[in-house]
């Protein structure tokens, strides 16, 4: 899905919540994965102006769960260690953020090229 | 309610409205960025239940069947799981940040546990608050003998007053150039004996206030002991130097005496043109017996016990002089004489740093200056050679730095202090200030 706007963010968190609960996460949880996707696609909209939300069933260890994949081509991160801190960037110290989806999902990776872009991916597994 | 309070529940409501008029995701969203704001703005989660309190009540106004009942109820539900979730994401940062700082504070305890120093702090009004559990190691008190408890005690009451003047500039933040080093302090302990201590203090700031004194205190009777045995052995060296000098002096230039005599009764027996190679012989022995006395004087000059500081660097000076065909000047006025110890004290010193400028410095002048201001006798070694680099040569300690060590330790024993300035290149500068009057705390250090 690209994110180019802010009713992007509105569909991509539409479609996230459908295929966890087609997946069958509680409906705690689709607020959390729609949560997450608005946090990470907020990042591309505030930052980067054009990027996309991919969210797709996984499976792993016999464990079924779902991953949202936000890539864009802005203009990276420097430091990301710096990123992840709380206080940086938009999060304003109360654990938002980038900092705040990795504390709310169960994996968090993050691969930033200074000058190529960022890629977030965050997997939740059902429990 | 608040005016905030009441302008987010609208929205909210307004929001929760349209969700279940079809509003879907957007919806559920604007309750996700409610949460979002309502966080930044300071409110807590019993304000967001406020909030969806008031707004579930709304929408209930608004049914009129069992099932509009059952769905409002659901999506306010839904509501409150999208607007609670950024309050839960800080919850999380809170214990994330909480569990560092208990492993931080457990760290802190465990170095403050195990450490070999004493680690305290002390109220505002004197009182003991903490002490660490190697205080009872060393004084043989029990901590809970101490808490509570005003400091002053512990201290030996000659060095009470120098306590407490660490005592309040550490609690008034006076960084002072005298106790950066730490002060020492006799520490009363348990079975009655008093242990030297260094004690350095910080002041303890809570909340951009100070509150107390947190110091830590080193047992330093090892080094104590280590010192006076170092000051012994320069005494006893100082015994050994005297009977050299003597044997030198007396006994070879008696021997010598004894040896002209012989040669002048056997010149008597010989024919002229031999007495007179016997005589170039009796030339050189006077030379020996002039060097002898030289060195003798060197060692241990008369010329320090009779006439002074002065004239004895003076004639020490002449001496290196001829040998080594180094300049040196010895300018200044040392004033009226000085205590034994004190002279001989700067004698050795200077004894050693023309040693040192000898053999290490490659210079060619040297100049002694020595000032009197007061109650303090400066000295001041100057030379045009190499330089040094001071922190490498105090870094290799234990390789005889350059007979530094010995030149603190003399000074040290008459209460004086050294200053080096000295670069690579650029010559070197020994500064040494030597307190005239020695007043009884400052004896007590060497105590």
């Amino acid at each position: 899905m690209p994110i180019d706007c802010d009713a992007d963010i509105v569909s991509a968190r539409q479609k996230g919540r459908e295929l966890a609960s087609q997946c069958g996460f509680p409906t705690t949880d689709l607020a959390v994965i729609a949560t997450a996707i608005s946090e990470l696609a907020r990042n591309i909209v505030r930052y980067a102006v054009h990027g996309e939300v991919l969210v797709r069933l996984v499976e792993a260890d016999g464990k079924r769960g779902i991953e949202v994949t936000a890539s864009d081509d802005g203009p990276g991160i420097a430091d990301i260690t710096l990123a992840l801190q709380d206080g940086y960037s938009t999060s304003g110290g109360l654990g938002l953020g980038l900092p705040g989806t990795r504390r709310l999902m169960d994996e968090f990776e993050l691969l930033s090229d200074f000058g190529k872009g960022t890629k977030v991916t965050v997997r939740r597994w059902k429990r | 309610m608040n005016l905030e309070l009441r302008a987010l529940t609208r929205r909210y409501a307004r929001a929760l409205e349209d969700f279940l008029g079809g509003g879907g995701e957007a919806a559920l969203q604007e309750a996700y960025h409610i949460g979002r704001e309502a966080l930044a703005r300071g409110l807590g989660v019993h304000d967001l239940a406020t909030v969806q309190q008031g707004a579930l009540l709304k929408a209930m106004l608004g049914v009129r069947t069992r099932r509009e009942g059952t769905r409002a109820i659901r999506a306010a539900g839904k509501f409150f799981v999208e607007g609670l979730l950024p309050f839960e994401m800080s919850h999380r940062q809170s214990q994330e940040a909480n569990a560092a700082l208990r492993e931080s504070e457990e760290r802190y305890r465990g170095v403050v546990d195990t450490a070999r120093d004493v680690i305290f702090t002390l109220s505002s009004d004197g009182k003991v608050m903490s002490l660490n559990p190697v205080f009872e190691t060393i004084t043989g008190w029990s901590r809970a003998e101490w808490i509570g408890k005003d400091f002053a005690p512990l201290v030996h009451a000659d060095d009470r007053a120098r306590a407490v003047e660490l005592y309040r500039a550490a609690l008034t933040d006076q960084a002072s150039p005298r106790f950066e080093v730490g002060v020492e302090l006799g520490i009363l302990v348990k079975s009655g004996a008093t242990i030297p201590g260094e004690v350095v203090a910080t002041p303890l700031v809570r909340d951009g206030k100070i509150v107390g004194i947190l110091g830590v205190a080193r047992d330093i009777t090892d080094r104590k002991r280590a010192e006076q045995a170092l000051h012994h052995l320069n005494e006893a060296l100082e015994e050994e130097v005297k009977r050299i000098a003597h044997a030198l002096h007396d006994e070879a230039g008696q021997l010598l005496a004894s040896v002209h005599i012989g040669l002048a009764e056997i010149a008597r027996d010989l024919p002229p043109h031999v007495a007179q190679r016997l005589a170039d012989v009796g030339g050189l022995l006077n030379k020996i017996e002039e060097q002898l006395r030289h060195l003798s004087h060197e060692l241990r000059p008369t010329i320090l016990d009779d006439l002074g500081l002065q004239p004895a660097l003076e004639f020490l000076a002449d001496g290196v002089s001829r040998r080594t065909g180094l300049h040196i000047v010895v300018e200044g006025s040392a004033g009226a004489r000085l205590p034994a110890p004190t002279e001989t004290a700067l004698y050795r010193i200077v004894q050693e740093a023309l040693t040192n400028v000898t053999k290490h410095a490659q210079a060619t002048r040297v100049s002694i200056t020595l000032t009197r201001s007061g109650r303090q006798l400066r000295c001041t070694i100057r030379d045009d050679g190499v330089g040094f680099d001071v922190r490498a040569v105090h870094a290799r300690r234990g390789a005889r730095g350059l007979g530094l060590i010995g030149i603190q330790e003399r000074l040290h024993g008459v209460g004086g202090t050294l200053e080096i300035v000295a670069t690579p290149g650029g010559g070197t500068r020994l500064i040494m200030a030597v307190p005239l009057e020695v007043d009884r705390a400052e004896s007590n250090l060497a105590r």
